[in-house]
């Protein structure tokens, strides 16, 4: 039982953190949420709708996205278009419309090609544009990683360690992206993080996960301070 | 120059190939686009020949029999691919190929449906023409038209945000669903797709040759095809071509080194499928990718394109 018993709520609008030790579980959350793992009891509710048990894909177009913590990539697929793919081209994804209304989808896919040399450039990516991930450092594959997210435009992202492996003063950039994200477009961020001051810093809430079960649930301040959480994650 | 005798010859080996390569444009799409293992091909090749067989036998013209042919064909992949497409990489290889033998051995013991004799005065899709020269001709063209119809439609199709889809169905289906893909759905509507061209192609096969057989239609024809796609290339559409072409020469010189010049032995066919089958080992361990490589696309940000100008 990887999870079992946990239960808790993220806000709408907020930037939510979920911390614990390696194995506690976090990752095996992240995949209950986004349906890749069927649980064998409990719900999973969006607002008042149930979506426990859809496929990813339904999760998707739920409106959640979700990052992987080990980058995942199309290695047949440019840099630029593994960006594109986050984000559904309504009538090129078609079959028949994909021939029939070419007219229509490419002019989606420019501006859709347009924003993400934005991000590829905001996340240093752009020369690699047309290259395929394969040239890509751990480090920058993080970078596409958070970079479809940034694409898809869902309301609600859930991200599993994105600057993990990545340069300080990029991380900043973003988890400042992030916050810019949640205050401008109302996106929900559900993010799993290891680096506490960051956590600290950035959330306005923070669940604490140990051995597959909820330890402990507060603002930043309160799992700071919390001797339970200290024991099992923060140490000293 | 204008030797008909070898005009005709060189006329039968390209309708040949033609017919062989939009099989293989089928593979290209299923197998190298899509990541579907399908080995029951031959299946529906057969079923849209045997289909449009009938029908022009029972007197409606060959647009009706190819429809009919083509439509079975397809309804037939669907019922197939639904629980078929289920199974993972191995499963789905082994289930298909079973489809095709129960396909087979059905055919092979209805007596109604042709038995062990086959079909045979296949009525011509152009049934006035008298002159078989010219009618070598006609399927020629005929061959070449349904090649490009299926090879503009696969290009136009990889070319797309679909193509793009397929293949990251084929390469990450787990990143692929988490990126919003109802993998499912894609990889249904190819398989069924792929059998609808597959039962015209065999339709335009069967009247071509005049005659429908189950010893046309074995599953050593699956194989064939996925050599074919293997040597030309299984991610690009004039890989297809090229190796239904290299193939089918190839097979062409040794039966005439047998039956022209008489310095082969042995059955020149078989001799094929030991050549290629070695050719295609070597090939998936040297240049698994085949002849010729897909590129990938390249797209420079259309804003920077702008301040340029
Ligand atoms: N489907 C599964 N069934 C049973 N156990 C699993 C399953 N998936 C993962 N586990 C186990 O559950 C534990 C939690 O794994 P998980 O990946 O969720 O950890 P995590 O909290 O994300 O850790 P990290 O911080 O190292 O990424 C691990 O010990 C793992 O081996
Ligand atoms: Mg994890």
């Amino acid at each position: 039982m990887a999870v079992d018993g946990v239960s808790l709520q993220v806000e709408r609008e907020s930037v939510t953190g979920l911390i614990g030790p390696n194995g506690s579980g976090k990752t095996t959350l992240f995949n209950l949420i986004a349906g890749l793992l069927k649980a064998d009891n409990g719900k999973i509710l969006l607002g008042n709708s149930d979506i426990t048990g859809l496929a990813p894909h339904e999760v998707f177009r739920k409106g959640i996205y979700r990052t992987f913590q080990s980058p995942q990539i199309v290695p047949n697929l440019s840099v630029l278009e593994n960006m594109l793919l986050a984000n559904s081209l309504r009538a090129g994804e078609r079959l028949f419309e994909s021939i029939l209304r070419r007219r229509t989808w490419r002019s989606q896919e420019t501006k859709l090609i347009e924003k993400a040399y934005e991000y590829l450039r905001f996340l240093n990516l752009d020369e690699y544009a047309n290259e395929t991930p394969s040239v890509l450092s751990g480090g920058q594959l993080k970078l596409l990683e958070i970079g479809r997210a940034f694409m898809s435009e869902a309301p609600i992202l859930l991200l599993d360690e994105p600057a993990a492996g990545v340069n300080p003063t990029l991380a900043r950039k973003i988890f400042d992206f992030l916050e810019h994200l949640r205050r401008e477009r109302g996106v929900t961020i559900f993010v799993i993080e290891h680096k506490v001051d960051v956590v600290f810093e950035r959330t306005d809430h923070v669940f604490v996960m140990n051995k597959g079960r909820l330890l402990f649930s507060g603002t930043p301040q309160e799992v700071a301070a919390n001797q339970s959480v200290i024991d099992a994650y923060l140490g000293e | 120059m204008f030797n008909p005798i070898l005009l005709v010859y060189t006329g039968n080996i390209g309708i040949s190939i033609l017919i062989f390569a939009i099989l293989t444009l089928t593979v290209n799409l299923q197998y190298g686009s899509a990541g579907i293992f399908n080995l029951g091909v031959v299946a529906f090749f057969m079923i849209g020949a045997y289909t449009s067989s009938f029908i022009t036998l029972a007197g409606f013209p060959f647009l009706v029999g190819v429809i009919c042919g083509s439509l079975l064909s397809a309804a037939v992949g669907y019922a197939i691919s639904l629980p078929a497409l289920n199974l993972r990489g191995d499963f789905l290889a082994l289930a298909t190929f079973m489809f095709a033998s129960i396909v087979d051995i059905i055919v092979l013991n209805v007596p109604q449906l042709g038995g062990a004799v086959g079909i045979a005065r296949v009525p011509s899709a152009f049934p006035w023409i008298q002159d078989y020269n010219v009618s070598v001709l006609a399927n020629l063209v005929l061959a070449a038209l349904l090649f490009g119809v299926v090879y503009l439609f696969y290009k136009l199709l990889m070319l797309s945000p679909y193509g793009r889809v397929l293949k990251s169905v084929k390469d990450n289906e787990v990143l692929a669903e988490a990126l919003g893909k109802d993998t499912f759905r894609y990889k249904s509507e190819i398989f069924v797709i792929c059998s609808f061209i597959a039962g015209i192609d065999g339709a335009v096969y069967a009247q071509y040759l005049g005659f429908a057989g189950t010893e046309l239609f074995t599953y050593s024809v699956t194989f064939t095809v996925y050599i074919m796609s293997i040597i030309g290339g299984s991610s690009t559409g004039i890989g297809a071509l090229l190796g239904a072409a290299i193939y089918t020469i190839v097979q062409a010189i040794l039966v005439d080194l047998k039956d022209v010049v008489g310095i082969l032995s042995i059955d020149p066919n078989n001799l094929t499928f030991i050549l290629f089958g070695l050719v295609t080992v070597l090939l998936l361990y040297f240049k698994p990718e085949g002849i010729v490589r897909s590129r990938l696309r390249k797209v420079d940000d259309p804003k920077s394109h702008l301040q340029q100008s």
